[in-house]
């Protein structure tokens, strides 16, 4: 099945199709999304939300963009969702602290993966905590082309940024993460 | 402080850049259908409790209950005037108003 026979086939609401989209990306948006995240859980979480409002507003995909683009800004933006939400929870963890369970932000991606060697698992994680303290734009950007191996055309479609704007948010953010590993490693 | 060399910079990153993708949890299509049909079933049960269905059920429910009072109210004066008569009487009492 070809990708425009599959969106008519969505939009008619067969059940077959959507399975086979399923299974056609949720690895790629799921990966993407826990790569973002940094939290199986709640990675997995985002990913379900994702191919839910798929199958909700398949409808309105105007197929001006791929299918595959139009899922992943999708999921970028329900990883982002996530992430705002985390913040939030924080925030009010930060100031009604009692009552609230406390919430342990784990940095597990690294250590999920089982291409990394133990020397490595280490320097992993604080990449990786450093990549969390990026400016959302910057995490993002940086996320999907270093860690994903995404083209700069195919994020600035999803992000929905011109390429000159990802290319700065791809430099801002090496900057501020070799400051902050500088950090890290110096303390 | 000594600031992270580029070179330092690049070899941490390569390591990144070389992670084995993750794939997407065991029966994780079980798992999203098994939501989506949990959240229809309760999209479908809310329906029926929808604030403007409620709302409207309890101004009929509030409508109908002073309807209800009003009419009782007529039977409890004529009821309570007799029942103060035949408890003045049982005393030997009368009532004048």
């Amino acid at each position: 099945m070809n990708e425009k026979e599959l969106i008519s086939c969505l939009k008619l609401g067969e059940e077959l199709a959507f399975k086979l989209l399923v299974e056609k990306y949720q690895d790629r948006v799921y990966n993407s999304i826990l790569n973002i995240l940094q939290n199986a859980d709640e990675a997995e979480d985002a990913a379900q939300e994702t191919f839910i409002q798929v199958y909700e507003s398949i409808n309105g995909f105007k197929e001006e963009s791929s299918l595959a683009t139009w899922i992943y800004r999708i999921a970028i933006r329900k990883a982002l969702e996530k992430i705002r939400k985390q913040k939030n929870r924080q925030r009010l963890h930060s100031i009604v602290p009692w009552w609230m369970p406390s919430e342990e932000k784990s940095i597990e991606a690294a250590y999920l993966n089982p291409g990394i060697n133990n020397e490595n698992k280490e320097k992993v994680t604080l990449i990786f905590k450093a990549i969390s303290e990026l400016p959302h734009n910057q995490r993002v950007a940086f996320t999907l082309i270093r860690v994903q191996g995404m083209k700069h055309e195919e994020v600035s479609e999803i992000i929905q940024l011109s390429i000159k704007a990802i290319e700065s948010l791809l430099s801002r953010a090496k900057e501020n993460l070799k400051n902050k590993l500088t950090n890290y490693y110096n303390s | 402080m000594k600031n992270l060399s580029n070179e330092q910079f690049e070899q941490g990153m390569n390591i990144i850049s070389n992670l084995k993708e993750v794939g997407a949890p065991d029966f994780f299509y079980t798992r999203l259908k098994a939501r989506m049909d949990k959240e229809n079933l309760s999209n479908e049960l809310a329906s029926p409790f929808q604030p403007i269905i409620v709302i409207c059920a309890l101004t009929l429910l509030l409508f109908i209950n002073s309807l209800l009072l009003k009419s009782d109210s007529n039977i409890v004066n004529t009821n309570s005037s007799q029942e103060m008569e035949a408890f003045a009487a049982s005393y030997d009492q009368t009532i004048t108003n």
